[in-house]
């Protein structure tokens, strides 16, 4: 799937600016919050104030005679049904609120202040139920039940994976090392808020305006949940303000929408602020994850030992399911035979965790991580020596059968080496240590088959302008997949990268995909694209084989011309190719279309399968230093590079990987989103720390191009790569520079300092710091 | 969005404390950067019957200098404060300490005044006019008064203003231009970031003998606060090791932290004790800390 | 949007200028600059994002100086000239213009505006691949024409440093500021090149 690789590329590893480029910085982009049409009202949503309650009573008739105010549902006024993973969800709930986040209204009003003051004058009784907060609380037979179907308060999936003899394995290492790692709660903090403006036609057809980056899977799951049928629902997908894995399922937001815009007749608008975007957005799953491993005295695996706790929250949305993923690392990440994986996902009363970029692999590499270099220091091993022993190779199979064709991790590995110890011309400061830590990841890199498809269509169009359109149904949100597949279409086409429009943000006319997650989109919607490009050109070629009166193997396209390959200033423009197929007796236009869906398989009922077609690898080291008496880090220079195939657009592999490194060191130092009793209590930019420009630290970045040949001109997935490995490449840094295992994230100067002073003191290591007690300052 | 208001811009002090006098529920704005926030969130939904804007109130904005004070009008941006060149020459810990808070486009709105009224336990400018032993200028209804700094503040979000008041200005007396002033806090971000704990320290020194000194903390107590126990272990000592570590100790001993979603009270004690230990070390040496 | 739930005498009158030119509206004590702008007067560049000031998203120039419009009462800009990322380009053509006829007065009005005219801090961003979702750009590129006024106005070419503490006041969640960074010190160089130090 390579693509015609004979002569240097054109297009492809050019550095170009991405197709929205001129509107974001002109400010003429049109995000979901921009758009108003005729009769449109503003929605808002009433949550509970009391995290586990019985509804005994709400009484919404002051709201709704509030001038102004077009309508109020409740849990009891609309038809509605269970939505979700395991349809434990209804949108408004009529009876029992489990979370913070829970809706138990919904107002329609012609402004945002009535809609607000009138969410103020409904009036709602609760009689609080004993509540639960704490996965391991959760678990015991007395703690109170979330839901009644599903009894102990356990998520009834299962991810249990045994391969080989873990416990034989085990007796005969030369040494065991082990840990529980404490990964929190975090969100996608997207700058742009969650929105929906839904609008019913007088044909009862729905047509949403979504942030959602699944809008066929959207569709589907909406109309259940509204009891429609499924071709009752458009659903157009307008620029959105950042997504990172937050719109990959459906929520309330958008089925009260629906629900609101039904019962007042009118379109209706809603727009999360921005302490209900901290409230009621997807998180990252918090997690207890407690691993042993085992090695030989030369350092080689033997065997991993995993068993991870995660706190679902009310709800079970995609977060219940990230366990595919840490699996896949636990399983899979340098070369171990015997693996045994479990996992506990309970139920609480907490907000409920989605998607969010790295899925998974950010909690399980930040444990397989710190044990390799745990074990180096055990063994008097080299940190990188180890990692270059056990490294994954071409041709391996994982214990689960995932196929590894293309990896260049040792290389990757090699050059952050290299990048990370380049000169610096000054010292740490006084009372600051310097370390450098590495860490390596490996994620899918061809698709992900987590659905029955893993598809994506693609239709190619040339027009008698000689312009061609790409309709895609790969979604863009703010990524650049939209600006990649046009590289991909202009390069096959033989043509410069501006003349390739891009469509992809309407579900009545762009083809099927399963949606962006996974960092699927340029290997699966490129491989369509490429295709359907393909497929365009053969009839294009065909067209001009009758004009040029030539055999079409004698010709070729080149910079927009169909020329005679041993004559070339023989050539024919495309446009005029194209017309004089038109505009002729019996004419014809040209449309190539294609649905790329990948040779992969499901993982089986023990997990064993191939799930992607080939997989990224990438590696990074961090440079820190942390001030003794603070117990402050900070990260002074990060060297990442990526095991990317082929690297189509190089400014969007930059831009996806520094931006990866930002949001991971979120993760890893400032970012953290508090409960207390099922509260948040920082649902702001104040307090939930996103890094600033002067925090950033020098990135150095290699792209090693391994040209997997599965991939469209070689390429394979990045959009999560940088995200993964950083935690715990700081963690190892920090180890390095001042003698501290830090295995609870964000690692605060307040959590470095108290480790240093155990250092210090010899005492063993505390547990992780829990929310405080007293209440909160102002 | 924030709740309905009506809006003056009057043109005097008079007139904007007559305004505030007459309607209790009225309150003042100048930079707007706290209230615009409080706002937001108002207390069962109501929100103040008016908001009387300080901006047509030249007055407010001067900055004057007299052989014995520097006065700055309440409404003086972070930014004035920060380039300002009799400030810079004359208190340079002033633009220091401004740049710790929020960022450019903040301090262009913010000001002085505003971040003392507002009386967060965890402002950066209350410390460090403490240890310049600033005095304030208050309007209202009856006489002018003057209070020192220390007396502002009553607790957390809570001034000396009465109703029908405002601050007007608050001056640094001439002799502070001669002591050594430092002010240092612990955060956790470079920018747009609340003190986990922060001092400032003023000595007069002869040689190494420590004539005067202030010392005061924020983030740890209900109000920004002098630890005159502290000052008291300095006073006529030398600024040796054991003297440095003394006084630091008892800083620590005199913060009365909470726990909060910041940090810890254990922590911010012990902050308290690096943070004047290292200021005060830095005062020893002659070294001056990286901005 | 008319406002049925309060009564219609709290409004007041507010002139003031937009992007080079004259505005007149009667607007409510508590109508927020961002407000007017996205809602009174349709310039949607300008995004609302957090509304307390705390990510910079909504940052515009008003009298030339970056504030956060979010926290700004319209009503307290009477006789200011605001500059949203819409009326950047022009601002430019203005300064240009102005410069090379020597003459520090303004023109009236706003100068016809051409379809591919940016601003050499867009278009830095648009080179060196500086936006991705693009929900911070509009108040990160007017932070950065802010601050580079101010720098080459007194002479100072930005360093690095410079800029990141510039921008330090507004977030992004895609780019690491890697390629924003970039595109400023792009834009710095050729805002020098192209007014040289300026009075």
């Amino acid at each position: 799937m390579s693509g015609s690789a004979a002569r240097p590329f054109r297009v492809i590893g050019t550095r170009v600016a991405k197709l929205d480029a001129v509107e974001k910085v002109t400010g003429t982009v049109q995000y979901l919050p921009d758009l108003a049409m005729p009769g449109m009202v503003c929605g808002k949503i009433l949550r509970t104030s009391v995290p586990h309650a019985r509804i005994r009573r709400i009484d919404t008739r002051r709201a709704e005679a509030l001038p102004g105010v077009l309508g109020v549902v409740t849990g009891s006024n609309v038809e509605q049904r269970p939505f979700g993973y395991a349809k434990d969800h209804l949108a408004l709930k009529p009876d029992v609120v489990r979370c913070i986040r829970d809706e138990v209204a919904a107002v329609a009003a012609e402004t945002d202040a009535i809609a607000d003051e009138a969410c103020r004058l409904i009036e709602v009784d609760y009689e609080a139920l004993p509540a639960v907060f704490d996965p391991v609380d959760a678990m015991r037979p007395e703690a109170p039940q979330i839901h009644a179907q599903f009894p102990g308060n356990l998520v009834n999936f299962s991810y249990k994976f045994n391969a080989g003899d873990v416990d034989r394995a085990f007796r005969e290492a030369d040494v065991v090392v082990e840990g529980t790692y404490t990964l929190p709660y975090v969100t996608t903090a997207c700058l742009g808020t969650m929105a929906a403006i839904a609008a019913w036609d007088p044909r009862g057809t729905l047509t949403m305006w979504s942030t959602t980056q699944i809008p066929f899977l959207y569709q589907r799951d909406l109309a259940e949940a509204l009891g429609i049928s499924g071709d009752r629902i458009r659903v157009l997908q307008p620029p959105v303000g950042g997504n990172f894995g937050r719109g990959l399922d459906l929520y309330p937001i958008d089925i009260i929408a629906a629900l609101l815009a039904r019962h007042v007749g009118r379109p209706v608008k809603i727009v999360f602020d921005r302490d209900e975007e901290f409230l009621a957005s997807p998180t990252r799953e918090p997690c207890v994850f407690t691993l042993r491993t085992a090695a030989r005295a030369d350092g080689t695996l033997l065997a991993r030992d995993a068993r991870v706790v995660i706190d679902n929250g009310a709800y079970v949305s995609w977060g219940s399911t990230t366990p595919y993923v840490m699996m896949t690392t636990l399983a899979g990440f340098y070369r171990c035979p015997a693996i045994r994986f479990d996992t506990a996902i309970v139920y609480t009363n907490n907000p409920y965790s989605g998607s969010m970029r790295g899925y998974g692999n950010l909690e399980s590499t930040f444990a397989v991580e710190a044990q390799m270099d745990d074990l180096a220091e055990r063994l008097g091993l080299d940190r990188l020596q180890i990692r270059r022993l056990n490294a994954n190779r071409p041709g391996d199979r994982t214990p689960q059968g995932l196929r590894i064709t293309t990896c260049a991790l040792t290389e990757c590995f090699d050059a952050v080496a290299r990048d990370v110890a380049r000169p610096i011309d000054y010292g740490p400061r006084p009372g600051w240590m310097r370390g450098v830590g590495y860490a390596g990841m490996f994620h899918v890199g061809g698709g992900a088959r987590v659905y029955r498809s893993d598809g994506c269509g693609a239709i190619v169009k040339l027009d008698d302008f000689g312009k061609v359109t790409l309709v895609t149904g790969a979604s863009e949100i703010g990524q650049g997949s939209e600006t990649v597949l046009a590289m991909i279409v202009a390069e096959e086409l033989g043509i410069p990268f501006g003349r390739v429009d891009v469509v992809n943000s309407d579900t009545a006319v762009k083809p099927w995909d399963v949606g962006v997650h996974a960092s699927r989109t340029t290997f699966i919607a490129g491989n369509a694209a490429l295709l359907a490009a393909r497929d365009v050109k053969r009839q294009l070629l065909d067209l001009g084989a009758l004009q040029l009166d030539e055999p079409v193997e004698a010709l070729e396209v080149d910079d927009g011309f169909v020329v005679v390959r041993a004559a070339p200033q023989r050539r024919i423009a495309y446009d005029r190719v194209v017309r004089a197929g038109h505009f002729r007796e019996g004419g014809r236009i040209l449309i190539g279309q294609a649905f790329y869906d990948p040779p992969t398989q499901m993982l089986d009922k023990d997990f064993r399968g191939n799930v992607s077609v080939t997989y990224g690898f990438a590696a990074q080291a961090a440079l820190v230093e942390v001030e003794e008496a603070t117990g402050k880090i900070e990260v002074v220079r990060v060297a990442s590079a990526h095991d990317v195939g082929r690297a189509l657009n190089p400014v969007g592999c930059e831009g996806q990987i520094e931006g990866g490194i930002h949001m991971g060191l979120g993760y890893c130092l400032t970012e953290e989103l508090k409960l207390r009793e099922g509260r948040v209590l920082n649902p702001g930019f104040l307090d939930y720390k996103l890094l600033t420009a002067p925090d950033m630290p020098e990135i150095l970045i290699t792209l090693i191009e391994t040209v997997d040949e599965a991939g469209p001109f070689g390429a394979k997935g990045l959009g999560e790569a940088g995200t993964i490995p950083i935690s715990a490449a700081v963690a190892n840094a920090v180890k390095d520079a001042v003698g501290v295992r830090l295995t609870a994230l964000p690692m605060t100067p307040e959590r470095v300092y108290q480790a240093l002073r155990e250092r210090d003191s010899g005492s063993p290591p505390r547990r992780p710091h829990r929310a405080p007690r007293r209440r909160a300052s102002s | 969005m924030r709740p309905p208001f009506a809006y003056h811009r009057p043109a005097t002090l008079a007139e904007a404390c007559g305004l505030l006098a007459a309607d209790p529920r009225a309150v003042a704005m100048a930079g707007g950067t706290d209230l615009m926030v409080h706002l937001r969130q108002p207390w069962r939904g109501r929100g103040p019957s008016a908001v009387v804007s300080l901006r047509r109130l030249d007055d407010l904005q001067r900055i004057d200098a007299t052989d014995d004070a520097l006065r700055l009008g309440a409404c003086v941006n972070l930014s004035t404060v920060i380039d300002h060149p009799l400030i810079q020459r004359a208190y340079p810990v002033l633009p220091r300490a401004a740049r710790y808070m929020g960022s450019p486009a903040i301090r262009n709105l913010a000001t002085v005044g505003g971040n003392l009224c507002n009386a967060s336990p965890a402002a950066d400018l209350p410390p460090v006019l403490l240890v310049l032993d600033a005095e304030v200028g208050i309007a209202g209804g009856g006489a002018p008064r003057r209070l020192a700094l220390a007396e502002f503040f009553r607790g957390p979000g809570r001034s000396a203003l009465m109703p029908g008041e405002l601050l007007a200005w608050i001056e640094i007396p001439r002799r502070a231009a001669d002591w050594v002033v430092r002010y240092e806090r612990l955060d956790v971000r470079r920018a747009m970031d609340i003190a986990i704990a922060g001092a400032a320290l003023a000595l007069r020194l002869e040689g190494s003998r420590v004539v005067d000194a202030r010392i005061a903390l924020c983030a740890v107590a209900p109000t920004p606060c002098r630890v005159p126990e502290a000052e008291r272990a300095l006073i006529d000592g030398r600024l040796d090791e054991a003297g440095i570590g003394r006084a630091a100790r008892l800083a620590r001993q005199a913060a009365r932290p909470i726990d909060d979603v910041r940090a810890s009270a254990p922590y911010r004690m012990a902050m308290v004790e690096t943070l004047v230990r290292r200021g005060l070390d830095e005062i020893a040496h002659g070294r001056r800390r990286a901005a | 949007m008319p406002d049925q739930s309060r009564p219609a005498l709290d409004q007041y009158p507010l002139t003031l200028t937009v992007n080079g030119r004259s505005v007149r509206r009667d607007v409510p004590g508590e109508r927020t600059l961002l407000e007017l702008l996205r809602e009174d007067l349709r310039l949607i560049g300008t995004n609302l994002a957090c509304d307390s000031g705390d990510c910079g998203a909504c940052t515009v120039l008003v009298d030339g100086r970056p504030q956060t419009a979010c926290l700004v009462l319209a009503l307290d800009l009477e006789g200011c000239e605001v500059t949203t990322v819409e009326g950047l380009a022009a601002r430019w053509r203005r300064q240009l213009d102005r410069d090379a006829a020597g003459d520090p007065a303004p023109p009236r009005g706003a100068p016809a505006a051409g379809p591919a005219s940016l601003h050499p801090v867009q278009q830095g961003f648009l080179e060196e691949g500086g936006a991705q979702c693009g929900f911070c750009t509009a108040g990160m590129v007017v932070a950065a024409v802010g601050l580079l006024e101010e720098c080459l106005g007194a002479g100072r070419p930005p360093t690095e440093a410079d800029i990141r503490a510039g921008l330090e006041g507004n977030l992004c969640r895609c780019t690491g500021y890697v390629k924003i960074v970039r595109a400023v010190q792009v834009a710095a160089e050729r805002m020098r090149a192209a007014r040289g130090p300026t009075p």
